[in-house]
């Protein structure tokens, strides 16, 4: 009887590996490595309980329509140990087939040849869908995983504009008080003593952190103003590139930020201050200028909603140095990830094809996928993390704020579908009063961040500054970098707080050119003349 | 002696081995581990004088440099600065965290109330067990010149608010007492139980003596731990070059550089953020080098003045 029932499993299991390979054409497997995500337990397992890393939508999905078995050469509990298994991983010239690094990672595998040409299978089996993707993020995403002419990755492409800084402000008082939109810094320098006058004692007129370069709370955006571009390679009225940090529009920004900090604008302590330290002052109606990105509608500003719910921050363009000059905010290239094939992978055209189903899951508009492997909401959120490989569109978030612009007027959704529609719909609960939803609406709503990133796309008095070396750290670079910048922080910091006169400034730059600083200058300017 | 010493070896045979040998057992996985942990890594580094490029392999085709990755660091701008932090600031923690917990241990062994005794230990003990990340956030809070605890207190008694954490006069001098305070329960407690080692027919002969507190205290007391100061300091030595990693990363930032800035947090921006490993496991091997030589020192100088071997 037993002998019986365990012949015909046998014969089911048969039968049924007779039909899987007329579903697809071939059959093989490809290996990938992944970091454990800590929210997708609570987004994700914790709802789908037949559902895990290995076997989940995606993989049976891709089983189906490709034929390629998933199969995962380890999954790291966090991001330190993913780098470590694959850096030894690389140590031992066994990577899996398909890889997402960095640029520098992607460099070290194209020297050691552990990675494939890519384009030729990109053109032969990219989706119009994925190469108009790709082609949309602009030119040096791709350039910058090209060696010798040779393309060895598919960047993940990101968003450049979004980079952009923009400054936020206190749009309560400024109504109250009947404050315009600023214009120059002196402009931002009175709104800054009424705001502080009304927040009375512990007043901070602008929020800054002691991470100078960050997102939020930093000096980049006073920077702008001035024309510096800390960090940035900026291209110089003769051509060449010069480090941001150095030039003399950098000493302006100093000087504005030391009388600023001489005259009780900033925050004594800001540069032992971290962001969460800093955020306090805007948190807690002590402050209403604050320099940031698109997404500090998010955080830090949410948390100032979520304590006083008559808070409004706006965004709004740079303020500028000089009456009358143009707005001019410096971006950079937000791709920070490629992925690449394993010389060793026998069907390099796998990744391709991996990138072109998940893009008609979850971008293609007709056929709408989107809530079964993306985001199908009610607490399930984000499942197309479960994907190996995933895309980005670079320029989603703004298509977003425009396609919702129209419908939160009438109030009706129409065709709206996926992140579309969510974010619609945070933006009109927050909208109709719902203050905790409040962000979402401050970046892809009306008078929101994303739309103020268009404008500066469109307004003739914006012009957008790039950093223009996006290649792989050079020789001195990896070497001194690092070395280099803390000396010149360091300066910063002391100028800043008035511990040494602002012609220490010359000094410093001095001797960051000596200690490797002109070697590096002059390996980038060899690099951009090669571009 | 040495013919005592030449029959005794004679003496091992393999009765003697077969007896001994459960022993021998029982301290094999502890070596395994230590030959796994300790030793075999020390194989690594052959990267100090490599140019080395991870994705090549460890025993891949690398470039040997020679002592350039040495040269290449004590070159760097602010390295000898942070060299000089770090001999400064281990030095004063090395010394008071030898002397504060003997003091201690003393007053507190002359207290009379066990149950007092016993919850003053537990409470010193406690700061022991808790991670500098946390201690660090406390500490930031406690020491803000604008509404810390501290400065309040400053400010009350008619002082100027200090910047502990942002100035570079004071920098060093917090580090160095916080690391105290959070240390100084677990020295207290390995001295208060040397002292229970002691024979208290000592004290009783003393008294009969007529010695007084201050007297049993110089007399019978402190050479009775004389062994365990002396064990204390020898280990503590080998710390020279570490003057905390954990406490000064958590609680340092630009500002502080100056003073504060040591190897430790050097290396960790130079090997972690630029991924240089070569001149980080160079100046690993530094340090270990020159700790080796600090404890080889310090066992020798105990060993001629205090007549006192560990090993």
């Amino acid at each position: 009887m037993k002998k019986n029932r365990l012949a015909i499993l046998t014969g089911a299991m048969v039968a049924l590996s007779a039909v899987m390979p007329v579903m697809a054409e071939e059959n093989y497997s490809v290996s990938f490595s992944r970091t454990q995500d800590s929210t997708m337990e609570s987004d994700i397992f914790s709802i789908l309980k037949d559902e895990s890393y290995e076997d989940n939508r995606w993989t049976r999905l891709i089983k189906e329509r490709l034929g390629i078995d998933i199969e995962y050469l380890w999954i790291a509990p966090n991001a330190e140990q993913q780098t470590q298994k694959f850096n030894a991983a690389v140590a031992a010239g066994t990577i899996p087939d398909i890889v997402s690094v960095d640029k520098l990672t992607l460099k070290n595998l194209v020297e050691a040849e552990l990675v494939v040409d890519i384009q030729p299978y990109f053109e032969e089996y990219a989706s119009d869908l994925l190469k108009d993707m790709i082609a949309s993020a602009g030119e040096q995403c791709v350039q910058a995983c090209t060696f010798d002419g040779v393309q060895y990755g598919i960047p993940y492409v990101d968003c450049d504009i979004e980079t952009a800084q923009i400054l936020w402000l206190r749009q309560d008082w400024m109504d109250e008080l009947g404050l315009a939109a600023p214009k120059t810094v002196g402009d931002l320098r009175a709104i800054m003593d009424a705001f502080m006058e009304k927040a009375g004692d512990g007043a901070v007129g602008m929020a800054l952190c002691n991470d100078l370069y960050g997102t939020v709370m930093d000096i980049k955006g006073i920077a702008n103003a001035y024309g510096a571009y800390p960090r940035y390679w900026v291209k110089q009225e003769d051509g060449t590139i010069a480090y941001g940090s150095t030039t003399p529009e950098m000493k302006d920004t100093l000087a504005e930020l030391a009388d600023l900090y001489q005259n009780g604008y900033l925050d004594t302590e800001f540069h032992v201050n971290d962001g969460t330290r800093a955020a306090e002052a805007l948190i807690n109606d002590k402050c209403g200028v604050v320099f940031g990105w698109h997404a500090s509608a998010l955080w830090p500003l949410q948390d100032s909603l979520n304590q006083n719910p008559e808070a409004d921050w706006r965004p709004y363009q740079l303020v500028t140095s000089e009456e009358g000059a143009k707005v001019t905010p410096g971006i950079n290239m937000m791709t920070s990830s490629w992925y690449a094939v394993s010389s060793e992978c026998e069907h390099p055209e796998a990744l391709i094809e991996l990138l072109n189903l998940y893009c008609e899951k979850v971008f293609d508009p007709e056929l709408n996928e989107y809530s079964t492997y993306a985001n199908p909401g009610d607490g399930l959120e984000g499942v197309w993390r479960l994907c190996p490989v995933s895309l980005n569109s670079p320029d989603k978030n703004q298509q977003t704020a425009k396609a919702i612009a129209e419908p939160l007027k009438t109030g009706d959704p129409g065709e709206l579908y996926g992140e579309q529609l969510s974010m619609y719909e945070y933006s009109k609960a927050a909208q109709d009063g719902d203050t905790t939803l409040w962000g979402w609406n401050r970046v892809f709503g009306e008078n929101g961040s994303q739309q103020l990133l268009i404008g500066y796309q469109n307004d003739e008095n914006v012009e957008l500054v790039r950093d223009e070396f996006y290649g792989v750290a050079t020789e001195t670079m990896s070497m001194r970098k690092t070395t280099l910048d803390t000396m010149l922080d360091e300066a910063f910091i002391k100028i800043i707080t008035g511990q040494t006169p602002l012609d220490e400034f010359d000094t410093v730059v001095e001797s960051w050119y000596s200690a490797g600083g002109q070697d590096m200058t002059d390996e980038v300017n060899e690099w951009y003349q090669a571009q | 002696m040495a013919k005592q010493a030449k029959r005794v070896k004679s003496k091992y045979t393999k009765a003697r081995f077969k007896r001994e040998l459960p022993l021998h057992l029982m301290i094999l996985p502890g070596l395994i581990l230590v030959l796994i942990f300790s030793y075999v890594p020390m194989g690594g580094l052959i990267i100090a004088f490599q140019k080395f490029i991870p994705s090549k392999g460890m025993f891949g085709d690398q470039k040997w440099i020679g002592l350039k990755n040495f040269s290449y660091v004590f070159s760097l701008p602010g390295f000898s600065r942070a060299l000089i932090n770090t001999i400064e600031i281990a030095f004063w923690k090395i010394l008071f965290g030898l002397l504060v917990p003997i003091v201690f241990a003393l007053l507190l062994n002359e207290l009379r109330g066990r149950k007092f005794k016993k919850a003053v230990q537990t409470i010193v003990y406690l700061p022991y067990f808790m991670s500098w990340v946390v201690l660090g956030g406390i500490f930031h809070d406690m020491l803000s010149p604008s509404g810390g605890v501290i400065n309040q207190l400053i400010t009350a008694l008619g002082g100027k608010p200090v910047f502990f954490l942002g100035d570079n006069r004071y920098f060093q001098g917090t580090m160095i007492a916080t690391d105290v305070w959070k240390n100084f329960g677990y020295g207290a407690i390995v001295y208060l139980a040397a002292m229970l080692g002691i024979d208290t027919q000592l004290y009783e002969a003393a008294e009969i003596d007529g010695a007084n507190r201050w007297q049993q205290t110089w007399h019978v007391t402190l050479p009775g731990i004389k062994m365990i100061v002396v064990l204390m300091t020898v280990l503590s030595l080998g710390n020279v070059l570490n003057a905390g990693f954990d406490q000064i990363f958590n609680m340092y930032s630009t500002s502080v550089y100056e003073t504060g800035d040591i190897i430790d947090t050097f290396v960790y921006r130079l090997g972690l953020l630029d991924a240089q490993y070569g001149p980080a496991t160079a100046v690993g091997l530094f340090k270990s080098v020159v700790s080796t030589l600090f404890i080889s020192v310090s066992y020798f100088l105990a060993y001629k003045f205090a007549d006192y071997r560990i090993f």
